[in-house]
């Protein structure tokens, strides 16, 4: 359904993305990872179509991202992006008016299971809560893609089961979930596909369950040894 | 449930619902969550829970009704065939771990016979009343 | 469209009720003078407005050029950028807020100010003194001619009001050649403050030759379709580069 092709992204003299391919398909659940700077976050924006490819392109049924996959496609970036003056509940407002698919009940349920007060200021928000905005901004789409960018940075311990769990719900045999995260071992019981990066380049994608099968090791082990 | 990632996740859900059927926590007839929420309960992808019930029906512990949902069969004999089963496994593993340090089977035997749990531990097997 | 002008607009919002609360003072100030025919209580008002008339729409015009500048350059314009609406509408949302901004100021202070002298105009008996300065001041057919002080306002205001949104739009257009084909370059900042100067200039430029063609009559019609057309293309420009080049 978004198919990377032959992406490359340069900033000034830097290549962020250099050549890469991948399909996501439907009903998975891929978790991107690579150490910091390996372009995570830049393909993410490419596929949300944020940012521009240098050459190549992202593929959403076949035509490149633009205004018509942003329908179809919601972003959780991994930086606080929302306008300083709004409230927490603002937020909610302004997704409706802009997203078709976006459920109002779900987002206000979402922000009550995270303890987060719909009439705080969103700029006194500490980084975890506004992670947990962004998050329920993003899952309370009923989209085809989820690109979650680190989407547990700055949650505590506590609040994170209730982030993987809004995480889950939102998977099903029609969508597809991306995340990038850092923390290998709390989010691999549930991805079933690893993309693993390394400066701008694609080196390895595997299947969660048939790397365990096959080889008796886990992501983490995997990411230790490929990342040396 | 804390769960070994070098293990297949699949396995280890089966493995935990047949331990709560052979412990009687899942009754025979009762029906099992839908694969989401066996996801959400056990942090796995839905996928996986959907391939957990589908090694569950093939080891015929549960059957799918169509249109309503997993159920554990409706078998009488189940929960013993599940307490048989994971006695099996714990059984062969200590069996293993023993023959390990080099224990022979009257030793084991007698082990078993002489074992005493300390005051301080609660976890002794309950006396048959 | 109508959503995104919504936003435009909340966006602006306090900054906006700010000018109108201290234009409520100025003229609540110069009415009270009016009445009491107190002379220093007159003149406060009429130099709070007149000051809000200037800065008000100066500083609402730079601030929409500011909200551009952070919607190009920081995370928040994943706000604008990530909903499904293309450059062309993102920025026309701009453009038109700016515009109905800007006309319903300068109509509000054409309005006060014509209001206002024509009231100085009939209390002039009794203030002579002011009414002198006033005559000394603006010529003796603004007190005695509300016709010609109408459209003396009108006519200034036509200009003005072009004259602003053509600075705003070109000054969006400036920053977003800054935020694209600029990108990363050292100075991108004030490279694009010395295209907007240049920019600008030469449309006066191109306005002053044109307009001395024309009729004297339609020297304003001339003025005002010149800043019109460059509105039109450095929009029409500005949204095909965005289109095409920008990365937020």
């Amino acid at each position: 359904m978004l198919e990377t092709k032959n992406l490359v992204k340069k900033y000034g003299g830097k290549t962020a993305l250099n050549d890469i391919s991948f399909p996501i398909e439907q009903g998975k659940t891929y978790l991107l990872l690579g150490p910091n700077g390996s372009g995570k976050t830049t393909w993410m924006k490419t596929a949300a179509s944020l940012s521009k490819p240098t050459s190549g392109s992202v593929l959403w049924n076949g035509t490149p991202v633009g205004v018509e996959s942003r329908k179809e496609i919601s972003y959780m970036p991994t930086e606080s992006f929302f306008y300083p003056w709004m409230i927490v509940a603002d937020v909610g407002d302004y997704c409706t008016d802009f997203f078709e698919d976006f459920d109002l009940d779900q987002f206000r349920d979402l922000i009550r299971d995270m303890e987060l007060p719909a009439d705080a200021k969103v700029k006194s928000l500490s980084s975890g809560m506004n992670a947990k905005l962004r998050l329920a901004a993003a899952i309370s789409r009923k989209a085809r893609v989820y690109l979650l960018d680190e989407p547990l940075n700055g949650i505590d311990l506590v609040a994170r089961d209730a982030v993987m769990k809004a995480v889950i719900s939102v998977m099903s045999p029609d969508t597809a979930v991306v995340i990038s995260s850092h923390l290998v071992e709390e989010v691999e019981s549930f991805v079933s596909t690893a993309i693993f990066l390394r400066n701008g380049k694609l080196l390895e994608i595997t299947d969660t369950e048939d790397l365990r099968t096959r080889t008796g090791k886990s992501l983490a082990d995997r990411y230790r040894e490929l990342m040396q | 449930m804390q769960f070994d990632n070098s293990l297949p996740i699949y396995q280890q859900v089966v493995t935990a619902i047949k331990k709560e059927i052979a412990a009687g926590r899942i009754t025979p007839g009762e029906k099992l969550p839908s694969c989401r929420d066996l996801a959400l309960q056990y942090r796995i992808n839905p996928n996986t829970a959907a391939r957990v019930y589908q090694v569950l029906e093939a080891d015929h512990v549960a059957e799918t009704r169509r249109g309503t949902g997993t159920y554990v069969r409706e078998d009488p004999s189940l929960l013993s065939v599940m307490r048989k089963e994971m006695a099996d496994g714990y059984t062969r593993s200590y069996i293993r771990d023993m023959a390990d340090l080099g224990y022979h089977k009257d030793e084991v035997l007698r082990y078993l016979e002489d074992w005493n749990v300390p005051e301080s531990e609660p976890s002794d097997l309950p006396e048959r009343t | 469209m109508s959503k995104l002008l919504k936003y435009e607009f909340k966006k602006s919002k306090n900054v906006t009720l700010a000018i109108l609360l201290i234009t409520a003072i100025g003229e609540a100030l110069f009415l009270a003078g009016s009445l009491a025919k107190s002379g220093s209580l007159l003149a406060s008002g009429a130099l709070i407005l007149s000051f809000a008339a200037t800065f008000g729409i100066f500083i609402m015009a730079v601030l929409s050029i500011d909200i551009l500048h952070r919607e190009l350059n920081t995370n928040q314009s994943y706000m604008l950028f990530l909903t499904p609406r293309n450059s062309y509408q993102i920025l026309g949302s701009k453009i038109l807020s700016s515009a109905i901004s800007l006309s319903l100021m300068t109509v509000l202070f054409a309005v006060l100010a014509t209001l206002d002298l024509l009231l100085i105009g009939i209390r002039e008996v009794g203030m002579p003194a002011l009414a002198d300065g006033i005559r000394r001041a603006l010529g003796d057919t603004y007190l005695y001619m509300p016709a010609g002080l109408i459209r003396t306002i009108a006519t200034g205001a036509a200009i003005s009001y072009g004259a602003w949104l053509f600075l705003i739009v070109t000054a969006y257009f400036a920053d977003i050649l800054q935020a694209t084909v600029l990108r990363s370059k050292k100075g991108a900042g004030w490279i694009s403050f010395l295209l907007f100067l240049v920019l600008a200039g030469a449309v006066v430029f191109l306005q002053n030759k044109l307009a001395p063609l024309a009729p004297p009559v339609a020297e304003t019609a001339v003025r005002s379709c010149v800043f019109a057309a460059f509105i039109v293309l450095f929009f029409c420009l500005g949204g095909w580069i965005m289109e095409r080049r920008l990365s937020v």
